[in-house]
């Protein structure tokens, strides 16, 4: 059967990143643990990310409101429109475009970065040193992005809310208390649950592949260039592919 | 740590390596004694390097038998490995500096990363020593990217000694010097070599650093042995093979 290379290549790198995960499975809570370096990648990873995150999240909350206003001003209900954004923003918008944001700025970083290591036969040295590189260079950044993400997609969440009360304000009046009020009062338990749930598997997803594409690198420097676009091309489809698992787990559980 | 009875640092028997259909070294033999450096001499693509990395465990030997510091390492655990890779040093070819981590930083990793727990100040000292050695010291809160070749070269070797090995492999270590820099550094492996009574493995094929740092030279042709010796006698060899390394312009 013939396959387009491009689309054989991807479900290539999506089957070698699962093998790749299993691995990783398999050794991430056997002694020694790495703190120091999961410490460092969690600032790198998390509060390095932030201003990017942040930025994104307040233009798509302002944006999201901008552009729902005259079709509910048609319908008779601009008075929902924080109910509206606040439910779009935090079960389905805030995770996913944070997590294609993130995966875009970590995911391609953590592939060059090990693929230059490995090029450069730092991850090598590293060995030769006395040192698993697989558990310095690989777990900790797992255990990062898997933790990072759901803290910044809350973030986000609370950003791009801002960003939503703020477009309403642009043409209407709205105080921040009551928007605040309309946000929550829309909201329930089964909202935020299944979203940071599934921030956890993207934040997953991002470091499995970023360093997969990495570790696995070859030909040379150009293999370098090839990590970092297949981290994030993977990586955002796999968001998508669980994003899709997550909507119909959901419905199943009865959260939706 | 030593095989007592021969002084015997590292011995590689019957050693042979492929890659899927190709084969890369074929029974490979030879040892190395106490402050002893053995220069391994090949064309480009010959099987040096993956000779190397057998014998240090970053990739491994399908048959034969390597013993360094008298412990055999056929079946060898990792933990054991890390243990035995305390005593072992190795200059790669692209220097292998971490780019995240300033000199000092570089310095300090395998000392923190060593099995035996080693105290601030004696990491301090040794990281002094190791820049003194190399003549760096003004570099320590230097990143890499900030660093010449040669500098780069240099901080990589201080980074080898600082664990104090007993054996040091050397990975084409004047290759994309200029003349004067790949005279220095040889230089330096010959004062290391004196001060830290090393043993090494040198993979060159940069005639001035194999007739320099050579006390005997193991000649790599096609995967297999040419011939071993001293720079003296394999200069005197009519082979082809070993004559092309020797000739005079």
């Amino acid at each position: 059967m013939n396959i387009n290379p491009g689309v054989r290549k991807t479900i290539e790198d999506i089957g070698g990143s699962s093998s790749f995960f299993w691995r990783a499975a398999s050794s991430w809570f056997k002694p020694p643990y790495e703190w120091n370096e999961f410490i460092k990648q969690c600032y790198f990873i998390g509060y390095k990310s932030l201003p990017l995150i942040g930025l994104t999240g307040f233009i798509m909350g302002l944006v999201i409101t901008m552009q729902l206003r005259p079709a509910m001003i048609d319908y008779g209900a601009e008075a929902q429109i924080p109910e509206i954004v606040g439910i779009a923003i935090i079960r389905e918008i805030g995770p996913v475009i944070t997590a294609l944001i993130f995966a875009g700025k970590i995911g391609s970083s953590i592939g060059a970065e090990l693929a230059s290591m490995k090029v450069t036969e730092q991850i090598d040295a590293m060995e030769v040193s006395g040192t698993n590189p697989f558990k310095y260079l690989v777990i900790t950044r797992i255990f990062a992005t898997t933790l990072m993400l759901p803290i910044l997609v809350l973030i986000s969440d609370a950003i791009s809310l801002y960003g939503s009360f703020l477009g309403v304000n642009i043409n209407g009046h709205i105080g921040l208390k009551l928007f605040t009020n309309q946000v929550i009062d829309s909201l329930s338990f089964s909202d935020f649950i299944p979203a940071i749930v599934k921030s956890f598997f993207f934040g997953m997803a991002v470091g499995v592949i970023g360093c997969y594409m990495g570790y696995t690198s070859s030909k040379g420097t150009e293999g370098v260039g090839k990590s970092a676009n297949s981290a994030v091309v993977t990586s955002s489809i796999v968001i998508f592919i669980i994003d899709l698992i997550a909507v119909q787990v959901t419905a199943l559980l009865g959260y939706n | 740590m030593l095989d007592k009875h021969t002084n015997k640092i590292l011995a590689i028997k019957n050693a042979s390596k492929s890659f899927i259909d190709t084969k890369v070294l074929e029974d490979i033999s030879f040892e190395i004694k106490e402050n002893e450096n053995l220069v391994i001499l090949g064309k480009s693509g010959c099987g040096k390097s993956v000779l190397i990395k057998c014998i240090i465990g970053l990739l491994e030997f399908d048959s034969g038998e390597v013993e360094i510091l008298g412990k055999n390492t056929k079946g060898m655990s990792k933990e054991d490995w890390n243990k035995l890779r305390g005593n072992i040093g190795f200059l790669f070819q692209n220097n292998a500096l971490y780019d995240s981590m300033s000199v000092k930083e570089n310095l300090e990793f395998p000392l923190r990363r060593s099995e035996h727990k080693i105290t601030s100040e004696e990491i301090k000292d040794r990281i002094h020593e190791a820049l003194m050695d190399v003549q760096l010291e003004h570099t320590i809160d230097m990143m890499p990217n900030e660093l010449s070749g040669g500098m780069k070269k240099r901080i990589a070797l201080a980074r080898t000694l600082i664990m104090k090995p007993k054996i040091i492999f050397y990975d084409e270590p004047t290759t994309g010097l200029d003349p004067i820099t790949s005279r220095e550094i040889i230089d330096l492996m010959n004062a290391i070599k004196i001060k830290y009574k090393t043993s090494s493995v040198i993979i060159s094929h940069d005639m001035h650093c194999v007739k320099k740092t050579g006390d005997n030279i193991f000649l790599l042709w096609e995967g297999k042995c040419a011939a071993i010796g001293s720079y003296a006698e394999l200069e005197q060899r009519k082979e082809k093979n070993i004559a092309s390394f020797f000739i005079k312009d």
